[in-house]
Protein backbone atom coordinates (compact mmCIF):
# COMPACT_ATOMS: atom_id res chain seq x y z
CA UNK A 1 0.00 0.00 0.00
CA UNK A 2 1.49 3.39 -0.76
CA UNK A 3 1.60 4.84 2.65
CA UNK A 4 -0.01 7.79 4.11
CA UNK A 5 1.61 9.02 6.40
CA UNK A 6 5.28 8.89 6.52
CA UNK A 7 6.81 5.99 8.69
CA UNK A 8 9.54 6.71 11.05
CA UNK A 9 11.53 3.65 11.53
CA UNK A 10 14.56 5.26 13.55
CA UNK A 11 15.15 2.61 16.18
CA UNK A 12 17.35 5.58 18.85
CA UNK A 13 18.42 8.85 18.29
CA UNK A 14 21.45 7.08 18.47
CA UNK A 15 21.50 5.24 15.01
CA UNK A 16 20.24 8.95 13.79
CA UNK A 17 23.25 10.25 14.30
CA UNK A 18 25.99 7.84 13.28
CA UNK A 19 24.01 6.37 10.17
CA UNK A 20 24.72 7.64 6.74
CA UNK A 21 21.28 9.18 4.88
CA UNK A 22 20.71 7.65 1.33
CA UNK A 23 18.32 9.90 -0.42
CA UNK A 24 16.59 8.46 -3.73
CA UNK A 25 14.97 10.69 -6.15
CA UNK A 26 13.08 8.68 -8.95
CA UNK A 27 11.09 10.37 -12.13
CA UNK A 28 7.49 9.48 -11.95
CA UNK A 29 6.81 5.86 -11.70
CA UNK A 30 10.54 4.58 -12.47
CA UNK A 31 12.06 1.98 -10.41
CA UNK A 32 15.18 3.90 -9.68
CA UNK A 33 16.54 7.33 -9.72
CA UNK A 34 19.46 9.46 -8.73
CA UNK A 35 21.05 8.48 -5.50
CA UNK A 36 22.78 10.64 -3.01
CA UNK A 37 24.51 9.87 0.28
CA UNK A 38 24.99 12.12 3.01
CA UNK A 39 27.00 11.15 5.71
CA UNK A 40 26.29 11.38 9.43
CA UNK A 41 26.62 15.35 10.46
CA UNK A 42 25.24 16.48 6.98
CA UNK A 43 22.07 16.17 6.96
CA UNK A 44 20.32 16.05 10.90
CA UNK A 45 18.13 18.84 11.48
CA UNK A 46 17.80 19.77 7.01
CA UNK A 47 14.81 19.64 6.00
CA UNK A 48 14.02 16.71 2.95
CA UNK A 49 13.11 19.09 0.38
CA UNK A 50 16.21 21.33 0.67
CA UNK A 51 18.65 17.64 0.42
CA UNK A 52 16.65 16.95 -2.71
CA UNK A 53 18.11 19.85 -3.91
CA UNK A 54 21.36 20.25 -3.11
CA UNK A 55 21.13 16.35 -5.12
CA UNK A 56 19.67 18.57 -8.25
CA UNK A 57 22.05 20.49 -8.48
CA UNK A 58 25.09 18.42 -8.22
CA UNK A 59 27.25 18.82 -11.53
CA UNK A 60 29.33 15.66 -11.61
CA UNK A 61 27.06 13.23 -12.61
CA UNK A 62 27.16 10.31 -14.96
CA UNK A 63 25.23 9.87 -18.59
CA UNK A 64 23.32 7.64 -17.07
CA UNK A 65 22.40 9.79 -13.69
CA UNK A 66 21.99 12.93 -16.26
CA UNK A 67 19.79 10.86 -18.17
CA UNK A 68 17.91 10.54 -15.31
CA UNK A 69 18.04 14.26 -13.51
CA UNK A 70 16.18 15.36 -17.00
CA UNK A 71 13.55 13.07 -16.36
CA UNK A 72 13.44 14.21 -12.60
CA UNK A 73 13.04 17.81 -14.49
CA UNK A 74 10.80 16.90 -17.34
CA UNK A 75 8.50 15.86 -14.14
CA UNK A 76 9.27 18.90 -11.72
CA UNK A 77 8.11 21.43 -14.61
CA UNK A 78 4.92 21.87 -12.74
CA UNK A 79 4.58 18.61 -10.75
CA UNK A 80 6.27 18.13 -6.79
CA UNK A 81 8.37 16.10 -4.71
CA UNK A 82 6.57 13.27 -3.07
CA UNK A 83 7.58 10.42 -0.25
CA UNK A 84 5.63 7.59 0.87
CA UNK A 85 2.52 9.33 -0.73
CA UNK A 86 3.26 12.91 1.12
CA UNK A 87 4.37 16.08 0.13
CA UNK A 88 8.42 16.52 1.86
CA UNK A 89 7.82 19.14 4.11
CA UNK A 90 9.25 17.69 7.03
CA UNK A 91 12.68 17.12 7.97
CA UNK A 92 14.85 14.19 5.95
CA UNK A 93 14.65 11.72 9.25
CA UNK A 94 11.14 11.85 9.09
CA UNK A 95 10.68 9.91 6.11
CA UNK A 96 13.81 7.85 6.63
CA UNK A 97 14.22 4.26 6.98
CA UNK A 98 16.36 1.60 8.13
CA UNK A 99 17.96 -0.45 5.40
CA UNK A 100 21.29 -2.69 5.08
CA UNK A 101 23.75 -3.68 2.57
CA UNK A 102 24.40 -7.22 1.64
CA UNK A 103 27.79 -6.56 3.65
CA UNK A 104 25.54 -5.49 6.30
CA UNK A 105 26.13 -1.65 6.61
CA UNK A 106 23.26 -0.25 8.04
CA UNK A 107 21.86 3.10 6.42
CA UNK A 108 19.21 5.10 6.18
CA UNK A 109 16.73 5.35 3.06
CA UNK A 110 15.05 7.81 1.66
CA UNK A 111 12.56 7.66 -1.32
CA UNK A 112 11.48 10.52 -3.09
CA UNK A 113 9.13 10.26 -6.40
CA UNK A 114 9.31 13.36 -8.84
CA UNK A 115 5.31 13.98 -9.81
CA UNK A 116 3.72 15.74 -12.23
CA UNK A 117 0.12 15.49 -11.62
CA UNK A 118 -1.66 14.67 -14.58
CA UNK A 119 -4.71 16.19 -14.10
CA UNK A 120 -8.04 14.15 -15.09
CA UNK A 121 -11.16 14.97 -16.13
CA UNK A 122 -12.91 16.74 -18.22
CA UNK B 1 -14.44 1.26 -61.68
CA UNK B 2 -16.21 -2.14 -61.87
CA UNK B 3 -18.84 -0.72 -64.17
CA UNK B 4 -16.33 0.78 -66.62
CA UNK B 5 -14.62 -2.18 -66.72
CA UNK B 6 -17.78 -4.41 -67.76
CA UNK B 7 -19.17 -1.19 -69.60
CA UNK B 8 -18.59 -3.09 -73.32
CA UNK B 9 -17.54 0.09 -74.72
CA UNK B 10 -14.20 0.87 -76.65
CA UNK B 11 -11.63 3.10 -74.93
CA UNK B 12 -8.53 5.07 -76.07
CA UNK B 13 -5.40 4.53 -74.83
CA UNK B 14 -2.63 7.43 -75.17
CA UNK B 15 0.45 7.91 -73.02
CA UNK B 16 -0.53 5.79 -70.14
CA UNK B 17 -3.32 7.71 -70.00
CA UNK B 18 -7.18 6.15 -70.53
CA UNK B 19 -9.93 8.36 -73.08
CA UNK B 20 -13.53 7.32 -72.29
CA UNK B 21 -16.10 8.47 -75.03
CA UNK B 22 -17.82 11.70 -74.87
CA UNK B 23 -20.99 12.08 -74.55
CA UNK B 24 -22.46 14.24 -77.08
CA UNK B 25 -24.78 16.71 -76.80
CA UNK B 26 -25.43 20.54 -78.42
CA UNK B 27 -23.57 21.66 -75.38
CA UNK B 28 -20.65 19.84 -75.61
CA UNK B 29 -20.27 19.83 -79.45
CA UNK B 30 -20.66 23.83 -78.92
CA UNK B 31 -17.52 23.36 -76.22
CA UNK B 32 -15.70 21.31 -78.51
CA UNK B 33 -16.02 23.63 -81.34
CA UNK B 34 -14.16 26.31 -79.05
CA UNK B 35 -10.82 23.74 -78.65
CA UNK B 36 -8.85 23.67 -81.48
CA UNK B 37 -8.03 21.13 -83.70
CA UNK B 38 -8.64 17.25 -81.59
CA UNK B 39 -8.89 15.17 -85.16
CA UNK B 40 -5.23 14.17 -84.40
CA UNK B 41 -4.75 11.26 -81.65
CA UNK B 42 -1.28 11.67 -82.53
CA UNK B 43 -0.89 14.75 -81.22
CA UNK B 44 -2.04 13.34 -77.81
CA UNK B 45 -1.59 15.91 -75.19
CA UNK B 46 -4.65 17.73 -74.81
CA UNK B 47 -7.85 16.44 -72.52
CA UNK B 48 -9.92 15.28 -76.02
CA UNK B 49 -9.08 13.21 -78.67
CA UNK B 50 -11.13 12.49 -81.83
CA UNK B 51 -10.88 9.14 -83.95
CA UNK B 52 -13.22 7.86 -86.15
CA UNK B 53 -15.28 10.76 -85.84
CA UNK B 54 -15.87 9.60 -82.13
CA UNK B 55 -14.52 11.99 -79.34
CA UNK B 56 -13.02 10.67 -76.15
CA UNK B 57 -12.09 12.48 -73.17
CA UNK B 58 -9.31 11.99 -70.98
CA UNK B 59 -9.86 10.16 -67.57
CA UNK B 60 -7.31 8.29 -65.32
CA UNK B 61 -3.43 7.67 -65.50
CA UNK B 62 -3.19 3.54 -66.47
CA UNK B 63 -0.30 3.45 -64.08
CA UNK B 64 -1.87 5.43 -61.07
CA UNK B 65 -4.63 2.76 -61.18
CA UNK B 66 -2.83 0.19 -60.80
CA UNK B 67 -0.74 1.81 -58.03
CA UNK B 68 -4.18 2.68 -56.12
CA UNK B 69 -6.23 -0.18 -56.89
CA UNK B 70 -6.00 -1.80 -53.26
CA UNK B 71 -8.18 1.54 -52.24
CA UNK B 72 -10.14 1.79 -55.10
CA UNK B 73 -11.88 -1.84 -55.10
CA UNK B 74 -10.46 -3.05 -51.52
CA UNK B 75 -12.71 -6.01 -51.53
CA UNK B 76 -11.52 -7.26 -55.43
CA UNK B 77 -7.80 -6.38 -54.83
CA UNK B 78 -8.11 -8.78 -51.64
CA UNK B 79 -9.54 -11.51 -53.72
CA UNK B 80 -7.34 -11.71 -56.54
CA UNK B 81 -4.42 -11.39 -53.94
CA UNK B 82 -5.16 -14.49 -52.14
CA UNK B 83 -5.88 -16.04 -55.90
CA UNK B 84 -2.33 -15.08 -56.47
CA UNK B 85 -0.51 -15.89 -52.65
CA UNK B 86 -2.31 -19.37 -53.83
CA UNK B 87 0.20 -19.87 -56.76
CA UNK B 88 3.40 -20.41 -53.78
CA UNK B 89 3.09 -23.87 -52.67
CA UNK B 90 5.06 -22.89 -49.46
CA UNK B 91 3.25 -22.13 -46.66
CA UNK B 92 4.27 -19.58 -43.69
CA UNK B 93 2.73 -19.89 -40.49
CA UNK B 94 5.02 -17.09 -39.02
CA UNK B 95 6.40 -19.70 -36.50
CA UNK B 96 4.72 -21.42 -33.74
CA UNK B 97 5.30 -18.60 -31.27
CA UNK B 98 4.66 -15.17 -31.68
CA UNK B 99 8.40 -13.67 -31.17
CA UNK B 100 9.23 -10.11 -32.29
CA UNK B 101 10.71 -6.75 -31.46
CA UNK B 102 7.40 -5.66 -29.63
CA UNK B 103 8.50 -8.04 -27.45
CA UNK B 104 12.08 -7.28 -26.94
CA UNK B 105 11.47 -3.89 -26.72
CA UNK B 106 9.12 -4.60 -23.46
CA UNK B 107 11.76 -6.24 -22.00
CA UNK B 108 14.92 -4.90 -22.75
CA UNK B 109 13.71 -1.01 -22.66
CA UNK B 110 10.43 -0.73 -20.85
CA UNK B 111 10.74 -3.47 -17.81
CA UNK B 112 14.00 -2.00 -16.42
CA UNK B 113 12.71 1.63 -16.28
CA UNK B 114 10.14 0.26 -13.75
CA UNK B 115 11.49 -2.50 -11.50
CA UNK B 116 13.81 -1.51 -9.00
CA UNK B 117 16.93 -3.70 -8.58
CA UNK B 118 19.61 -2.06 -6.50
CA UNK B 119 19.79 -1.69 -3.10
CA UNK B 120 21.82 -0.54 -0.88
CA UNK B 121 24.53 2.44 -1.55
CA UNK B 122 26.10 1.62 -4.77
CA UNK B 123 23.82 1.77 -8.01
CA UNK B 124 24.87 -0.90 -10.47
CA UNK B 125 24.04 -0.57 -14.11
CA UNK B 126 20.53 -2.80 -14.90
CA UNK B 127 21.99 -3.83 -18.30
CA UNK B 128 20.96 -6.89 -20.40
CA UNK B 129 22.68 -9.71 -18.82
CA UNK B 130 20.32 -8.80 -15.39
CA UNK B 131 17.10 -8.46 -17.16
CA UNK B 132 17.72 -11.92 -18.41
CA UNK B 133 18.94 -12.93 -14.81
CA UNK B 134 15.93 -11.07 -13.26
CA UNK B 135 13.87 -13.46 -15.68
CA UNK B 136 15.32 -16.60 -14.94
CA UNK B 137 15.17 -16.08 -11.34
CA UNK B 138 11.36 -14.76 -10.88
CA UNK B 139 9.96 -17.21 -13.40
CA UNK B 140 10.56 -21.08 -13.61
CA UNK B 141 11.51 -21.81 -16.97
CA UNK B 142 11.00 -25.64 -17.33
CA UNK B 143 13.89 -27.54 -19.26
CA UNK B 144 13.50 -27.33 -22.68
CA UNK B 145 15.29 -26.55 -26.29
CA UNK B 146 13.31 -23.92 -27.42
CA UNK B 147 15.72 -22.87 -29.92
CA UNK B 148 15.49 -26.15 -31.87
CA UNK B 149 12.11 -27.09 -31.31
CA UNK B 150 10.57 -22.96 -32.36
CA UNK B 151 9.97 -22.68 -36.39
CA UNK B 152 10.63 -18.70 -35.76
CA UNK B 153 13.93 -19.14 -36.76
CA UNK B 154 13.66 -21.38 -39.77
CA UNK B 155 13.96 -19.19 -42.35
CA UNK B 156 13.72 -21.81 -45.51
CA UNK B 157 10.11 -21.47 -45.88
CA UNK B 158 10.86 -17.78 -46.78
CA UNK B 159 13.80 -18.46 -49.27
CA UNK B 160 11.87 -21.55 -50.66
CA UNK B 161 8.58 -18.86 -51.19
CA UNK B 162 10.99 -16.06 -53.00
CA UNK B 163 11.95 -18.58 -54.76
CA UNK B 164 8.08 -19.76 -56.28
CA UNK B 165 7.95 -15.82 -56.76
CA UNK B 166 11.02 -15.39 -58.83
CA UNK B 167 9.57 -17.97 -60.92
CA UNK B 168 6.51 -16.03 -61.56
CA UNK B 169 6.02 -13.53 -64.68
CA UNK B 170 5.61 -9.48 -63.48
CA UNK B 171 6.33 -7.92 -66.66
CA UNK B 172 3.58 -5.89 -67.27
CA UNK B 173 3.83 -3.24 -69.86
CA UNK B 174 1.56 -0.52 -70.39
CA UNK B 175 -1.57 -1.01 -73.11
CA UNK B 176 -0.33 0.29 -76.72
CA UNK B 177 -1.70 3.35 -78.08
CA UNK B 178 -5.19 3.12 -79.81
CA UNK B 179 -8.45 1.76 -79.38
CA UNK B 180 -8.86 -0.78 -76.44
CA UNK B 181 -12.31 -2.86 -75.33
CA UNK B 182 -13.19 -2.75 -71.99
CA UNK B 183 -12.50 -6.59 -71.75
CA UNK B 184 -8.93 -6.06 -73.17
CA UNK B 185 -8.66 -3.73 -70.50
CA UNK B 186 -10.22 -5.84 -67.72
CA UNK B 187 -7.50 -8.19 -68.66
CA UNK B 188 -4.64 -5.74 -69.11
CA UNK B 189 -5.38 -4.54 -65.37
CA UNK B 190 -5.70 -7.97 -63.94
CA UNK B 191 -2.02 -9.12 -65.45
CA UNK B 192 -0.72 -5.68 -64.02
CA UNK B 193 -1.85 -6.11 -60.56
CA UNK B 194 -1.15 -9.62 -60.19
CA UNK B 195 2.19 -8.38 -61.63
CA UNK B 196 1.76 -5.82 -58.45
CA UNK B 197 0.86 -8.26 -55.90
CA UNK B 198 3.90 -10.39 -56.39
CA UNK B 199 6.39 -7.60 -56.64
CA UNK B 200 4.77 -6.36 -53.03
CA UNK B 201 4.96 -10.26 -51.61
CA UNK B 202 8.56 -10.49 -52.72
CA UNK B 203 9.46 -7.35 -50.77
CA UNK B 204 7.36 -8.01 -48.25
CA UNK B 205 9.44 -11.22 -47.81
CA UNK B 206 12.54 -10.24 -48.13
CA UNK B 207 11.55 -7.52 -45.32
CA UNK B 208 10.45 -10.21 -43.39
CA UNK B 209 13.64 -12.27 -43.53
CA UNK B 210 15.96 -9.63 -43.08
CA UNK B 211 13.45 -8.88 -40.13
CA UNK B 212 13.99 -12.24 -38.42
CA UNK B 213 17.65 -12.22 -39.21
CA UNK B 214 18.06 -9.18 -37.22
CA UNK B 215 16.14 -10.36 -34.63
CA UNK B 216 18.17 -13.67 -33.68
CA UNK B 217 21.55 -11.83 -33.82
CA UNK B 218 20.01 -9.46 -31.86
CA UNK B 219 18.88 -12.53 -28.99
CA UNK B 220 20.41 -15.39 -29.87
CA UNK B 221 22.36 -15.77 -26.48
CA UNK B 222 19.34 -15.52 -24.65
CA UNK B 223 16.87 -17.74 -26.49
CA UNK B 224 15.71 -20.10 -24.19
CA UNK B 225 14.28 -17.71 -21.75
CA UNK B 226 12.73 -15.35 -24.47
CA UNK B 227 11.04 -18.33 -26.60
CA UNK B 228 9.53 -19.11 -23.06
CA UNK B 229 8.46 -15.62 -22.46
CA UNK B 230 6.86 -15.39 -25.61
CA UNK B 231 5.62 -18.88 -25.76
CA UNK B 232 3.83 -18.04 -22.53
CA UNK B 233 2.67 -14.45 -23.44
CA UNK B 234 3.03 -12.42 -20.25
CA UNK B 235 5.51 -11.63 -17.47
CA UNK B 236 4.80 -10.01 -14.40
CA UNK B 237 7.50 -9.19 -11.61
CA UNK B 238 7.53 -6.48 -8.87
CA UNK B 239 4.22 -5.48 -10.02
CA UNK B 240 5.06 -4.37 -13.76
CA UNK B 241 3.73 -6.75 -16.38
CA UNK B 242 2.20 -7.46 -19.87
CA UNK B 243 0.31 -9.71 -21.50
CA UNK B 244 -0.33 -10.58 -25.24
CA UNK B 245 -3.54 -9.65 -27.21
CA UNK B 246 -4.41 -12.13 -29.70
CA UNK B 247 -1.94 -14.09 -31.46
CA UNK B 248 0.26 -11.51 -32.84
CA UNK B 249 2.94 -9.38 -31.12
CA UNK B 250 0.91 -7.12 -29.46
CA UNK B 251 0.59 -6.58 -25.82
CA UNK B 252 -0.90 -4.52 -23.16
CA UNK B 253 1.79 -3.39 -20.53
CA UNK B 254 0.84 -2.36 -17.32
CA UNK B 255 2.41 -1.32 -13.69
CA UNK B 256 -0.23 -2.47 -10.61
CA UNK B 257 -0.77 0.52 -8.44
CA UNK B 258 -0.83 -0.69 -4.91
CA UNK B 259 -3.28 0.23 -2.69
CA UNK B 260 -3.79 4.23 -2.12
CA UNK B 261 -5.78 6.78 -0.58
CA UNK B 262 -7.52 9.82 -2.17
CA UNK B 263 -8.82 12.14 0.17
CA UNK B 264 -12.07 14.34 -0.60
CA UNK B 265 -13.04 18.27 0.01
CA UNK B 266 -13.38 17.80 3.69
CA UNK B 267 -9.69 15.83 4.12
CA UNK B 268 -12.01 12.31 4.63
CA UNK B 269 -9.32 9.67 2.95
CA UNK B 270 -10.58 6.75 0.57
CA UNK B 271 -8.37 3.64 0.53
CA UNK B 272 -8.75 2.57 -3.64
CA UNK B 273 -8.16 -0.79 -3.94
CA UNK B 274 -4.50 -2.19 -6.46
CA UNK B 275 -5.61 -2.13 -10.23
CA UNK B 276 -3.45 -2.59 -13.33
CA UNK B 277 -2.86 1.02 -15.45
CA UNK B 278 -2.49 -0.36 -19.16
CA UNK B 279 -1.03 0.75 -22.33
CA UNK B 280 -1.50 -1.36 -25.37
CA UNK B 281 1.59 -1.51 -27.64
CA UNK B 282 -0.88 -0.52 -30.78
CA UNK B 283 -2.78 2.56 -31.22
CA UNK B 284 -4.67 4.69 -29.87
CA UNK B 285 -2.05 4.51 -26.51
CA UNK B 286 -4.29 5.52 -23.92
CA UNK B 287 -4.20 4.32 -20.44
CA UNK B 288 -6.83 1.89 -18.82
CA UNK B 289 -7.42 0.51 -15.98
CA UNK B 290 -7.78 -3.44 -16.67
CA UNK B 291 -9.53 -4.60 -13.30
CA UNK B 292 -13.74 -4.16 -12.78
CA UNK B 293 -12.70 -0.77 -11.35
CA UNK B 294 -14.03 2.86 -10.12
CA UNK B 295 -12.58 6.06 -10.04
CA UNK B 296 -13.60 9.79 -10.53
CA UNK B 297 -11.57 9.33 -13.59
CA UNK B 298 -13.20 6.54 -15.12
CA UNK B 299 -17.06 6.77 -16.80
CA UNK B 300 -18.50 3.60 -15.36
CA UNK B 301 -17.45 0.76 -12.74
CA UNK B 302 -16.09 -2.05 -15.45
CA UNK B 303 -13.23 -3.19 -16.16
CA UNK B 304 -10.66 -2.39 -19.65
CA UNK B 305 -11.83 1.80 -19.00
CA UNK B 306 -9.52 4.01 -20.56
CA UNK B 307 -8.80 6.87 -17.79
CA UNK B 308 -10.31 10.44 -18.57
CA UNK B 309 -7.32 12.99 -19.14
CA UNK B 310 -7.25 16.98 -19.46
CA UNK B 311 -5.20 18.03 -22.45
CA UNK B 312 -3.66 14.90 -23.22
CA UNK B 313 -2.27 14.08 -26.51
CA UNK B 314 -1.74 10.36 -27.16
CA UNK B 315 1.14 9.53 -29.31
CA UNK B 316 0.84 8.02 -32.33
CA UNK B 317 3.23 5.02 -32.48
CA UNK B 318 5.07 2.64 -30.60
CA UNK B 319 8.32 3.41 -28.97
CA UNK B 320 9.73 2.35 -25.11
CA UNK B 321 9.16 6.43 -24.41
CA UNK B 322 6.19 6.39 -26.04
CA UNK B 323 4.58 3.42 -23.56
CA UNK B 324 6.67 4.36 -20.56
CA UNK B 325 5.13 8.18 -20.80
CA UNK B 326 1.58 6.83 -21.46
CA UNK B 327 1.47 4.56 -18.21
CA UNK B 328 3.46 7.18 -16.18
CA UNK B 329 0.24 9.46 -17.32
CA UNK B 330 -2.00 7.35 -16.21
CA UNK B 331 -0.62 6.47 -13.52
CA UNK B 332 -0.26 9.99 -12.51
CA UNK B 333 -3.51 10.76 -13.15
CA UNK B 334 -5.17 8.01 -10.99
CA UNK B 335 -3.26 8.07 -8.14
CA UNK B 336 -2.11 12.28 -8.14
CA UNK B 337 -4.73 14.20 -10.42
CA UNK B 338 -7.72 14.25 -8.12
CA UNK B 339 -8.39 17.62 -7.24
CA UNK B 340 -10.55 17.50 -3.74
CA UNK B 341 -11.83 21.38 -4.47
CA UNK B 342 -11.73 21.44 -8.15
CA UNK B 343 -14.05 17.93 -8.52
CA UNK B 344 -13.05 17.16 -12.06
CA UNK B 345 -13.62 13.88 -13.46
CA UNK B 346 -16.76 12.09 -14.49
CA UNK B 347 -17.55 11.97 -10.43
CA UNK B 348 -16.55 13.05 -7.24
CA UNK B 349 -15.75 11.77 -3.83
CA UNK B 350 -18.03 13.84 -2.14
CA UNK B 351 -19.81 16.18 -4.53
CA UNK B 352 -23.00 17.51 -2.32
CA UNK B 353 -24.58 18.56 -5.47
CA UNK B 354 -24.55 15.49 -7.10
CA UNK B 355 -28.03 14.40 -6.93
CA UNK B 356 -28.29 11.20 -8.99
CA UNK B 357 -24.79 9.03 -8.21
CA UNK B 358 -23.76 6.33 -10.97
CA UNK B 359 -20.52 5.73 -8.76
CA UNK B 360 -20.11 5.47 -5.21
CA UNK B 361 -17.28 5.87 -3.54
CA UNK B 362 -18.76 5.56 0.09
CA UNK B 363 -17.75 2.08 0.52
CA UNK B 364 -13.81 2.90 -0.10
CA UNK B 365 -13.74 5.53 2.71
CA UNK B 366 -11.61 5.00 5.74
CA UNK B 367 -13.62 5.29 8.91
CA UNK B 368 -12.43 6.53 12.67
CA UNK B 369 -13.77 4.35 14.62
CA UNK B 370 -13.02 6.22 17.77
CA UNK B 371 -16.21 8.92 16.17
Amino acid sequence: MMDAEPKKALKTEEEEQVLPLVIEIMPGQAGEGLVDIYQPGSYEGKPLRKLCQNTLSKKNLSIEEQLILEDINRQLNGGKFLSRGQEIDSMASAYAVLEETEAGEKYLYVPVRAIKPQEGGR
Amino acid sequence: MRRLLESGNDFLVESGSLYVPLLFDPAIEREIRTIPDTSRPQQGLGSLLQLEGKHFVKSISLPSLVNNYENINKNRYNQLKSSVLQKISVKLDGGSTPFGWKLITIIFQIMPYFIKTNRGLERKKFGRKDVLKLIAEKVDIPPRDYERSNTFFDLRPFQEALQELDKLDTKSALPQDGVISSSELNNWLYRALEAQIIEKERFRLKAEVLKREQLVEAVKEDLDILLFVAEKGSLEIDDFGFIRIGKGDDYLIYKRSGEYILKDYYGRSYLFPDCRVAVPTFNPFRPVVMEKYKHPFLYAHDSGQEICLTGFSPPQEFSANNIIQVLEEGFNALLHGYDARRRRGYHSLDDPRQIVKTVEFDDYRIRDNSS
